[in-house]
């Protein structure tokens, strides 16, 4: 489970400026729950996410997950948790056997396991045919798998998609959606950053939608079309961040800010 | 100790990467020596042709001392071909390049040898110009032996002991123990290069480990395993500064192989030999150490404050300049010079390695070198570690 409470991330710029990228975000997102993180480039919701992920230290807030606290256990939080983003973040020089035992080191798994471990997920997700071959000479939807492989590595129980399918063909996407199908069959709790409107429909039991920082609107998508009146998803994610001009239904920004 | 694990991967990926196995392993030990041994042998061949080639010297009233050029012509033989001609066109001719150098004789030259009084003989060569240089010294060396010659004839002549032209017969014998002309313009050579490599040896594994991480994205990755930022910073720093330390010991040894191999390219820097003590060793290793911890906390830095490798390569410009003026300053100075001079980052090890290479024992500038040196690794290290756990510096992209 993940219980966010009131999260604040503030940088300062050169001048001393202080910018808000995350404002006081709260939400809980439950075991066996895809919970989508919506909202448009710049939203602040990779920023979230790396709070999340204990990358970055927030400015104030926290959040529990699986029943650590990010401010004060941020090991523990890591050891719970699988990363994947668009980007497969591999080591070009070495093979995805040697990536996958390096990170299984680095989570102090015991050699053997490490070996189960790989050998369960290269089966499970097709990589024999090229767990050999350094990382460099593989395709992109292969690479994917791979860090597919090494998010689950340490089999955590929560788990941050931040938009995995970026720059994916279809084929390589599928094999990520129904990669998050399954970790929802298996009781993780799983939060899943995207903009992609179709994606969200297919894979989220709920979802949140941030914009500049703060959340605008959290629900099921037919709670939030019931609020928004929207037809379409499109419609309903313009409407959530008050950017469907012509409409009534738009949701007022919590902070009132002005485009 | 989740660092080795780090160390570990990291020289995984040195040793897969041709750019890193060849800047750490094969340059100081190859290509070092044999750009040496390359530079060495164009040198000799060089000086050989400059010596075996036939001068062109200009005389000028050379005919007013007829016995004097009788003397020269015959001895002169292939080396030097005489040409008459006169003081004004002399310079110019040598600035164009048609004559090598010049024997200018005195307007008495013809009084003064029908007297038998010395004749002040002048001769111009241009020191810009290897060939006139070579052979201004040769004309010079050709007449001093003539001279000796000529005094000695006549002392004979007039029924003395030609030995009285020469009271001192001088002999040079070089002392054999401490090395040749080889260990001397390794000692000028070598301190530059090594403290060069020391510092920079880790180069390309540290604008890698950060930076590199950054450009491909795979540093999120690595943050988000429970291992703590100074473990992994650790991991990196180990690795760039093990880099750096086995490319300056075999710079080292890349300098010293061929004095155990003999091959003829070398010959013009081993026929001395060389003699290298335990101490001498000792007191090399003793600075290069520190100086590879200290070169690895700053390529580190800059690598983790850069945004890409590009960016990184920029950053290491004035350093590599700093580096090379410090270390190339050595090759000017004396290797006993003052002990405060062994505080100076770089300049210091620099004269410890040329004093260990001249045979020069001097504990308290070692002592004063190996110490700074550590410091300014600490203070290097430190800076890398801070730079490392700031969130604004490490995630940068």
């Amino acid at each position: 489970m993940i219980v966010v409470d009131a999260l604040v991330k503030e940088y300062i710029g050169p001048k001393k400026q202080v910018t808000r990228a995350v404002d006081g975000v709260s939400f809980t997102a439950h075991q066996g729950e895809i919970f989508g993180l919506l909202g448009p480039n710049g939203a602040g919701k990779t920023t979230f996410l790396r709070m999340l992920a204990t990358i970055l230290q927030p400015t104030s807030g926290t959040a529990i997950i699986d029943g650590s606290d990010i401010r004060e256990d941020p090991l523990g939080v890591r050891r719970k948790i699988g990363f994947l983003t668009g980007a497969a973040g591999l080591y070009d020089r070495l093979t995805p056997i040697q990536n996958l035992t390096y990170f299984g080191r680095l989570h102090a798994m015991p050699d053997d396991l490490i070996k189960r471990r790989i050998d369960t997920l290269v089966e499970k997700l097709d990589i024999g045919r090229y767990a050999s071959r350094t990382c460099d000479k593989l395709s992109t939807g292969e690479k994917q798998r791979v860090a597919i492989a090494r998010a689950m590595l340490h089999d955590p129980r929560v788990l941050y998609f931040d938009e995995p399918t970026s720059g994916l063909d279809v084929l390589a996407a599928r094999t990520v959606m129904n990669f998050l199908r399954e970790c929802r069959a298996e009781g993780r709790t799983i939060l899943f950053s995207s903009h992609i409107m179709a994606e969200v429909e297919a894979l989220c039991d709920r979802l949140t939608v941030i914009h500049r920082g703060v959340v605008t609107a959290t629900g099921t998508i037919p709670e939030l079309r019931e609020r928004t009146g929207a037809t379409t998803l499109e419609q309903l994610f313009l409407r959530c961040i008050g950017e469907d001009h012509d409409s009534p239904m738009n949701i007022p920004h919590p902070k009132g800010i002005a485009k | 100790m989740s660092w080795k694990v780090v160390f570990a991967k990291e020289f995984t990926e040195v040793m897969r990467d041709k750019r890193m196995r060849f800047q750490i392993f094969i340059s100081p030990l190859i290509i070092t020596p044999l750009i040496l041994a390359g530079i060495g042998t164009m040198a000799k061949r060089e000086a050989k042709e400059s010596q075996a080639k036939t001068a062109v010297v200009a005389t000028v009233r050379l005919e007013s001392a007829p016995k004097l050029a009788a003397a020269l012509q015959p001895a002169a033989k292939d080396a030097m071909r005489f040409v008459s001609s006169d003081e004004p066109s002399v310079e110019s001719g040598i600035r164009a390049r048609k004559f090598d150098a010049a024997i200018i004789l005195p307007a008495d030259a013809s009084e003064r040898e029908e007297n038998e009084q010395t004749i002040p003989v002048q001769v111009r060569f241009d020191m810009s110009n290897e060939d006139s240089r070579v052979s201004g010294s040769k004309v010079s060396d050709f007449l001093k032996k003539r001279s000796e010659n000529i005094g000695a004839e006549r002392l004979m002549e007039a029924g003395f002991s030609q030995q009285l032209a020469k009271p001192i017969d001088v002999g040079e014998v070089p002392v054999k123990g401490n090395g040749g002309r080889g260990v001397l313009m390794m000692s000028m050579m070598l301190p530059y290069m090594l403290v060069l490599y020391a510092v920079i040896g880790g180069l390309f594994v540290a604008n890698d480990s950060v930076a590199g991480e950054k450009e491909r994205g795979t540093l999120e990755s690595l943050l988000v395993t429970p291992i703590s930022r100074e473990e992994l910073a650790r991991g990196k720093f180990a690795a760039v500064a093990a880099a750096a330390l086995v490319s300056g010991i075999l710079s080292l040894a890349g300098m010293l192989w061929p004095f155990y191999v003999k091959l003829s390219a070398f010959s013009w820097m081993t026929e001395g030999g060389a003699a290298f003590t335990g101490f001498q060793i000792a007191s090399m290793a003793l600075v290069l150490v520190p100086l590879s911890a200290m070169g690895a906390g700053i390529l580190l830095t800059i690598s983790t404050i850069a945004r890409n490798q590009k960016e990184a390569q920029t950053w290491l410009g004035p350093v590599m300049m700093v580096v090379s003026v410090l270390s190339m300053m050595s090759m000017m100075m004396r290797p006993n010079t003052s002990v405060f001079v062994a505080a100076v980052p770089m300049l210091g090890p620099a004269l410890v390695l040329k004093q260990a290479l001249q045979s020069i024992i001097n504990p308290v500038f070692i002592g004063i070198a190996a110490g700074t040196s550590v410091v300014y690794a600490v203070l290097a290290v430190w800076l890398a570690a801070r730079m490392f756990m700031k969130e604004s510096v490490l995630l940068r992209t």
